[in-house]
């Protein structure tokens, strides 16, 4: 019965099927094989050459652009979940029904615009000539230098992430079952424990799959650290950029590429551990 | 029970346009289990959400050894819950789950291991300690959650109807050990559920609830025998109402014409006068069934149906005059020995002395 009937259905996985093996798993074929070719007077040759991956992993610049690139991401997963977490707890608690519905409607309507125009609208604000800084001379203090640094491009990764992780925990939260809470209070715990002891280890795989997004979204994002960050010290989205430009060196960008899908693979799978290990 | 440890004054409580609790007051002693029964919203549970703080009374107090609890926040008072689902924290291990109230008062790991370890050896739950709570089976984590609320030694524990996702025979169990506990540790239960069985067999008072409103306190005798008025003598189920106007009010007994005819009712503290309509109800296990009538009281009635409750019978019996049917409890070989057929007439008889008028006895 049910054999005859996943018979009959699997058609229906077809179109979604074809669609990740044209457009995801052959490019990322594709990317594979040109790593090993060559780039002979600016044109792609195919070849069988490690000399790409030996030219990017011998250098000292190529991991220092992939250390900077982790710290950003992983700074952009913990700023975002801290940013998101008193949100997402008083959407899932305090707020009635109705009010976070709405709330959650208003978390997609920063994907209505392009993100490139988030980025550069925080450029406005973080110029050293821009709103910020403009403000804080009316009360007499220095301006700050916040564009292109680290912290620019904090402020744009944060602008990617948030409103999904805060939908992320949001979700996570609501589906806390209240009588836990409550028995944890009549347990003597007050508001803060609760939150420690009770709360945060329920919503454990709502944390660490957010925070896990953030840090996906800012690991490959390039918009950010070239608009906010300006691009000094590169990333490795940075990189891929620069080394495609210069001399068309597309076997060496795939190479950096590579790296970086392997990166978030064991990424992912490791937080998927963190967040629902240990529960049988 | 001695003094009265709680006290809950002229306690309401609504929600919106909802009343949950109204006006409601009654006190509890010192090692006293306490049952308190109704059926589904008649606020019981409110009412022992309001004395574990986790809902505060609009109106009224709760007083706990004399101090009142007004404002103060679950987390400081010293109540703990018995939860109807348990509300078994899923990512600790059972020693944990029992420990919690421990770690929160700031007892030492040992020491609260220690301790946690001592109950579920008492529960007999030793052997599961370091297992997760989602493996063991209901009865099994009924008697975690109950010794994760005892392990603190509270002086008083609130049960929500803890036995109701209990199967019959487990739940005849726990309610043996949820006594012999009580009595043991002397601590005060107070027991929310909607079963009779379970509040009968175990507490020392019931309270009767229905629609926010206390309709009796009493002990289970008391209450069984004496129903203070029309909705607990029908929400308990033992007695038929009949209706009457005062003929004669005697010595010993009040003189009724009913429907079937004179009936002789005790008179108990009855201080309505001749001609005045009164209800009054007449206990099941009191009537005695034959050809002949054995007492003052006789109808003649058709017999309907039957069914077993343990080793008794309860027999239904039409009346001509009456709506309801008339109830009447029997011992199962009594029952037997009758050889009663549906349809077959009898006579049902009782002594003035099985009938009463509401709270008049108590």
């Amino acid at each position: 019965m049910s054999s005859n009937s996943s018979r009959r259905r699997w058609p229906l996985l077809l179109p979604p099927l074809l669609w990740q093996l044209t457009f995801f798993l052959l490019p990322l074929l594709f990317l594979f094989v040109i790593s090993f070719w060559s780039v002979v007077n600016f044109r792609l040759e195919p070849d069988m050459t490690l000399k790409n991956w030996d030219f990017m992993l011998s250098r000292s610049s190529f991991w220092s652009a992939y250390g900077h690139t982790w710290s950003l991401a992983l700074g952009a997963a913990v700023v975002t979940t801290c940013c998101s977490f008193p949100a997402a707890c008083s959407l899932a608690f305090t707020v009635s029904e109705r009010t976070r519905k709405l709330a959650l409607m208003f978390l997609v309507v920063p994907f209505f615009t392009s993100y490139l125009v988030r980025v550069y609208s925080w450029q406005a604000f973080l110029a050293d000539n821009g709103i910020v800084n403009a403000l804080l001379a009316l009360v007499g203090l220095d301006g700050l230098p916040m564009l292109n640094s680290d912290f620019g491009s904090l402020v744009g990764y944060v602008t990617l992430a948030l409103p999904l992780v805060t939908l992320v925990q949001t979700m996570g939260l609501a589906q806390i079952d209240r009588n836990l809470i409550e028995a944890a209070h009549n347990l003597r715990a007050g508001p803060v424990r609760t939150l420690f002891e009770v709360i945060m280890p329920l919503a454990k795989p709502s944390l660490v799959v957010g925070a896990l997004f953030a840090f996906i979204l800012a690991f490959g994002d390039f918009v950010a650290p070239t608009y906010l960050g300006g691009g000094a010290p590169p990333t490795l989205s940075n990189l891929i950029i620069d080394t495609t430009k210069s001399g068309q060196q597309w076997p060496r960008a795939a190479v950096v590429a590579i790296v970086m899908i392997l990166t978030l693979v064991v990424t992912s799978l490791a937080a998927v551990r963190l967040a629902y290990g240990r529960r049988k | 029970m001695s003094e009265a440890l709680v006290e809950i004054d002229r306690v309401s409580k609504r929600f919106g346009d909802y009343t949950a609790v109204t006006d409601t007051s009654f006190s509890i002693g010192e090692g006293e289990f306490l049952a308190i029964m109704g059926s589904s919203g008649c606020g019981k549970t409110t009412m022992l959400r309001m004395l574990a703080g986790l809902e505060e009374p609009s109106e009224g107090e709760i007083r706990l050894e004399g101090r009142s609890q007004k404002g103060l926040p679950p987390w400081r008072r010293d109540l703990p819950l018995v939860w109807q689902s348990l509300a078994l924290f899923p990512f600790l291990s059972v020693l944990d789950n029992v420990g919690f109230g421990l770690k929160m008062r700031g007892v030492a790991k040992a020491e609260r291991d220690r301790r946690s370890l001592a109950w579920l050896h008492k529960l007999e739950l030793g052997e599961f300690a370091s297992r997760n709570v989602m493996q063991l089976s209901g009865g099994q984590r009924q008697r975690v959650a109950l010794a994760r609320a005892l392990v603190t030694e509270p002086k008083v524990l609130l049960l929500d109807e803890p036995l109701s996702a209990l199967d019959a025979h487990l739940s005849v169990r726990m309610q043996a050990l949820l006594r012999s506990l009580q009595r043991e540790l002397g601590i005060t239960f107070v027991y929310v559920t909607h079963s009779q069985t379970e509040a009968f067999s175990m507490a020392d008072r019931v309270v009767i609830m229905s629609r926010g409103k206390v309709e009796q306190i009493g002990s289970p005798q008391a209450i069984y025998r004496h129903p203070a008025n029309r909705f607990v003598a029908e929400f308990i189920g033992n007695v038929t109402i009949l209706r009457g106007s005062v003929a004669e009010v005697g010595e010993q007994a009040v003189r009724l014409n009913t429907a079937t005819g004179g009936m002789s009712v005790s008179r108990g503290n009855f201080a309505g006068s001749h001609g005045a309509q009164a209800d009054f109800y007449v206990n099941a296990d009191q009537i005695a069934i034959g050809d002949e009538p054995r007492h003052e009281n006789h109808v003649r009635a058709r017999f309907l149906s039957h069914k077993f409750i343990g080793n008794m019978v309860t027999l239904f019996l039409e009346v001509p005059g009456i709506e309801d049917d008339l109830k009447v409890i029997l011992p199962e070989r009594t029952y037997d020995c009758l050889g009663m057929q549906p349809g077959d007439s009898v006579v049902a008889s009782w002594p003035a002395a099985a009938a009463h008028f509401f709270g008049g006895a108590a």
